[in-house]
């Protein structure tokens, strides 16, 4: 990188996005195996700079990303062009190999060329990259990533096929009633970094409290496997992905793991209905037979039908139902 | 040249140059001299805040991926050591926007029509813009870098419906243009006809005045921002509907700058108006304005700019961008007469975010990547936008291909010994065009709106709609006797690439006015068959022609073409479109359909224009009949 180190807005200081900030945790938790978020929002709702935020608070860096004009070498890698030049055929992985065991990140993700919106697919799915092309003959590396994507809808939506990978998807908007507070954070920050960057106290105070939240997620990510899901807790997920008429035969087991990581996030041994009722609009909003993007009170009180249980109020869900 | 720079403009800029926030600016119906003035301005004004070396980088229409990004070129001597071979080398060549991601310089962005941008620089502005962090991964390539870009960018106002608002958002300040008056200079052309340089548009020989020099250097830190100016931002915003906060940090930034500007250490709600006065935002609200005193909209915070501009040309043209000098020398060049007739004026207030009110103009999702339409049959046409693996010989791109090859050429000549000379080619070295695919067919649709009336004409036409959209054919209507129409006298065309642009939909809603020039319909309908089917390198296999008319044409062409009706008119205007008809009748490649009507009088009109033409007729219901 040319320049020093690159400072994104902390993770803690994001105003609003519960939601989002929800989607990103469990797929931490959770690991690969829930297929990431794919997040839906408009222009200048802060959706990268959550992202971002997040991979530095976990990872200590920027997550690896995979930018829009990006040429097939270097998603499923190639040959290392310098040394190739002077006779050397050294390989250089790509960003699908890289991001193994991290976050894989694509902005704007539904202006993605087809062709590698293919590779991503099939690498996504199946953890395995095989590359055959320009003489490369690597018949199977293991990569196991969290794809993470963000995308405006204005410009056009993602083909079912791909959104479907997604285990989670969250669609964001900015409340009006926290303009003045975004404002005053993004403002401070600014003013932050241009005085001292990367030493000022406004970062060195966030960096520590962000250490307690990384620790807390790391622990939940180890106690997930000891977390119990009872046989009523999974004819629920069955119950509400029937009930939703859910796409695909998905969403049952995202539902399932994504209650399991929820649990382990809020420090529990054993799923319950209500973990269910906090990650089923991020299960099932892209995956209803409606496929509306917007998460409804009318949602919320079908899925308290379906688990017979009282609605949510849940005031992550506020903006969704706004809008 | 002397110009009258408005300092609300002045102020504009040079918040730009001390915010990085506010470094993507659209300067609205800007022509090429402010817009070139602007680019001067910018840049020593960057120079000094950035206090590096500043680029002018202008992106033209047809900017590719490459171009952008970069891409390997030959390197010169392009020799390689082999025995005494002559070989071909290669090397990376950043592109025009990653240029500086190894040195320290910052770029100024010149586009100087954003709704001429090709796909690729769009889909870079997205990337790019207002980002903390870029990352280059082609050919190779893994570079995550930290942009250090400011964009200007100028627009049509009017135009702004074509543009993607995910691309116009992404410039956070907006600025109208002022209208700056060139004075002739004989001694600057003089100069410039004893030479033989090209007039060099984007010069940055303006220098800086030493106010403006203090005033940025005069405060390091950013003044606080209040909680009353945060609150009047909010109030800027407040019932107007549109995501996120750009706008209002713009405001905000823009506030906190020209604070920093006077000298201030803290921004108020006075610089929030200020700010609000520059972009040209009102309060939506007007009752409920604080009671804090606004300022007039252009009056300065602190003392007025004494502002100095080039008086001439030459001066805007003269030397290179001063890449080299960093030490910041400045020195006026303008005496204090002529001073005196650099009155600021004021710019007219315009509503900064036009996108939220104007037509929509564009197809959907513009920023992705075209689709692949049916089979590649028309290869060799389209504009060139990239290059692909190739598995045929058909369109071959060379340069990539031969690039591509020679990155191998050292290893396969140690890996064939019995090929000692000569460039080796693979298969797999191929690289062919790829290229905006060009429609292959087209609707063509005249529309004759004074016959329509009681008829269920939409009913008919979506068969023919339907084999537009799901062939993908471009479209082109002409309208006769719409009530829109500039002149009654004269049929006009709207033409689009696909049926979903929403100015075809809006050309099927005219209402009908009272002159029918069927025969100059006609007669365009023929200029637009010969242009599509028979000029250069025209890509339409096949056209499908749609006429909906009772054939009633009251106009005869000469009045169409001469704009004045001789009466009496009688049936020349019947006749004309006839005579039109038979040339129409023997093109090629034409399927011609003639939806008819059913007039209550003269029915034979509609038969006889399709007979001519030889058309197929298709009858539409009459609306009676069609509820039945």
């Amino acid at each position: 990188m040319n320049n020093k180190v690159i400072d994104i807005l902390p993770y803690r200081k994001i105003v609003g996005q519960n939601d989002l900030k929800l989607a990103l945790e469990l797929a931490y938790i959770a690991g690969p195996r829930l297929g990431g978020v794919l997040v839906s929002g408009q222009r200048g709702t802060g959706k990268s700079t959550a992202v971002r935020a997040f991979a530095k608070m976990m990872y200590g860096d920027l997550p690896v990303t995979l930018p829009i004009n990006a040429t097939e070498d270097r998603v499923i890698g190639g040959w290392h062009i310098d040394a190739l030049m002077q006779g050397k055929p050294e390989l250089q992985e790509g960003l699908l190999v890289q991001a193994n065991g991290r976050i894989l990140y694509i902005d704007e993700v539904n202006l993605l060329d087809d062709h590698i919106v293919n590779i991503i697919l099939d690498t996504a799915a199946t953890g395995i990259l095989v590359v055959q092309r320009q003489g490369i003959n690597i018949p199977a590396t293991e990569t196991r990533f969290t794809l993470i994507g963000t995308m405006n809808p204005e410009e056009g939506h993602l083909r079912p096929q791909l959104r479907d990978r997604f285990g989670l998807m969250v669609h964001i908007t900015t409340q009006p009633e926290d303009r003045a507070a975004i404002l005053r954070t993004v403002l401070e920050f600014d003013t932050a970094l241009a005085a001292n960057g990367p030493d000022s106290d406004f970062l060195q105070e966030n960096r520590s409290v962000e250490a307690q939240t990384k620790t807390k997620l790391e622990s939940a990510r180890r106690k997930l496997p000891s977390v119990k899901v009872s046989n009523s807790v999974v004819q629920q997920c069955v119950k509400l992905a029937e009930g939703f008429k859910a796409v695909g035969h998905r969403a049952d087991y995202f539902l399932a793991l994504a209650a399991k990581a929820q649990a382990a996030r809020v420090g529990k041994t054993k799923v319950a209905p209500d973990h269910l009722q906090v990650v089923a609009p991020l299960v099932l909003t892209h995956r209803r037979y409606e496929q509306s993007e917007y998460w409804s009170q009318d949602d919320n009180r079908r899925v308290a039908e379906l688990l017979d249980t009282k609605p949510t109020i849940d005031v992550n869900l506020s903006h969704r139902i706004s809008a | 040249m002397s110009k009258t720079v408005p300092e609300s403009l002045l102020y504009g800029l040079a918040a730009a140059a001390l915010e990085p926030g506010l470094r993507q600016v659209l300067l609205f119906d800007a022509d090429f001299e402010v817009l070139s003035t602007t680019v001067s301005i910018l840049h020593q004004f960057l120079t000094v805040t950035t206090e590096r070396e500043v680029a002018i980088v202008p992106l033209m229409g047809l900017t590719q991926e490459d171009d952008l990004w970069g891409s390997y070129v030959p390197t010169s001597p392009t020799t390689i050591d082999r025995d005494g071979d002559t070989g071909l080398t290669v090397a990376w060549r950043d592109g025009l926007l990653t240029q500086n991601r190894n040195d320290d310089r910052w770029l100024l962005i010149v586009i100087p029509d954003l709704t001429r941008l090709s796909l690729a620089t769009a889909r870079a502005c997205i990337t790019l813009m207002d980002a903390p962090v870029a990352y280059l991964e082609r050919q190779g390539q893994h570079a995550p870098w930290q942009p250090r870009i400011c964009w200007l960018a100028a627009c049509d106002q009017n135009a702004v419906g074509k543009l993607s608002p995910h691309l116009l958002d992404r410039f956070a300040l907006r600025l109208p243009a002022p209208l700056l008056r060139p004075e002739s200079s004989a001694t600057a052309i003089l100069d410039w006809l004893n030479t033989s340089r090209l007039i060099e548009y984007f010069a940055s020989s303006i220098p800086l005045l030493d106010t403006w020099y203090k005033k940025f250097t005069v405060h390091h830190l950013l003044p606080n921002i209040s909680q009353i100016a945060i609150q009047r931002v909010v109030e800027y915003s407040q019932g107007l509907i549109h995501p996120g906060v750009r706008r209002e940090l713009t405001l905000a930034r823009l506030g906190r700058a020209l604070a920093r500007l006077a000298g201030d250490t803290s921004v108020s709600s006075q610089h929030i108006d200020h700010a609000a006065s520059i972009i040209g935002l009102i309060l939506p609200q007007p009752e409920k304005q604080s009671t804090d005193v606004k300022p007039s909209p252009f009056e300065p915070l602190a003392q007025l700019p004494e502002t100095e501009l080039p008086t001439s040309q030459s001066e805007i043209q003269s030397g290179e961008p001063s890449v080299s000098d960093t030490t910041l020398e400045v020195s006026p060049l303008i005496n204090p007469d002529e001073l005196a007739q650099l009155l600021p004026a004021e710019l007219p207030l315009t509503d900064p975010y036009p996108e939220d009110n104007s037509p929509v103009d564009r197809e959907l999702f513009t920023l992705q990547l075209p689709l692949r339409r049916q089979q590649e049959t028309s290869s060799g046409r389209g504009i060139i936008i990239d290059s692909q693996p190739a598995s045929s010989l058909e369109d071959l791109a060379l340069v990539p291909t031969i690039l591509e090859a020679a990155l191998y050429q050292e290893i396969r000549h140690k890996n064939n010994l019995d090929t000692t000379n000569g460039f080796i080619f693979s298969p797999a070295d191929l690289r062919r065009n790829r290229r905006v695919p060009q429609p292959e067919k087209m609707l063509l649709l005249l529309l004759d709106y004074t016959g329509l009336r009681d008829c269920d004409w939409q009913q008919s036409l979506i068969p023919h709609l339907r084999w537009a959209y799901v062939s993908r054919a471009s479209i082109t209507i002409i309208q006769v006797g719409s009530a829109r129409a500039e002149n009654e006298l004269r049929a006009q065309r709207v033409s689009a690439r696909s049926l979903l642009t929403p100015s075809i939909a809006e050309a099927l809603e005219a209402q009908p006015g009272q002159a029918t020039p069927l025969a100059h319909g006609l007669e365009i309908a023929h200029q637009v068959l010969q242009q599509a089917q028979q000029h250069g390198r025209a890509t339409i296999q096949e056209t499908r022609f749609v006429i909906i008319t009772d054939g009633r044409g009251n106009v005869p062409l000469a009045a169409s073409v001469s704009g004045q009706v001789k009466m009496p008119v009688n049936r020349e205007g019947i006749e004309d479109a006839m005579q039109i008809a038979q040339h129409i009748q023997s093109m090629k490649r034409l399927e011609i359909f003639l939806l008819d009507p059913k007039p209550q009088y003269h029915t034979e009109l509609p038969l006889n224009l399709a007979e001519t033409l030889g058309a197929v007729l298709e009858t539409i219901l009459r609306i009676p009949e069609a509820r039945v």
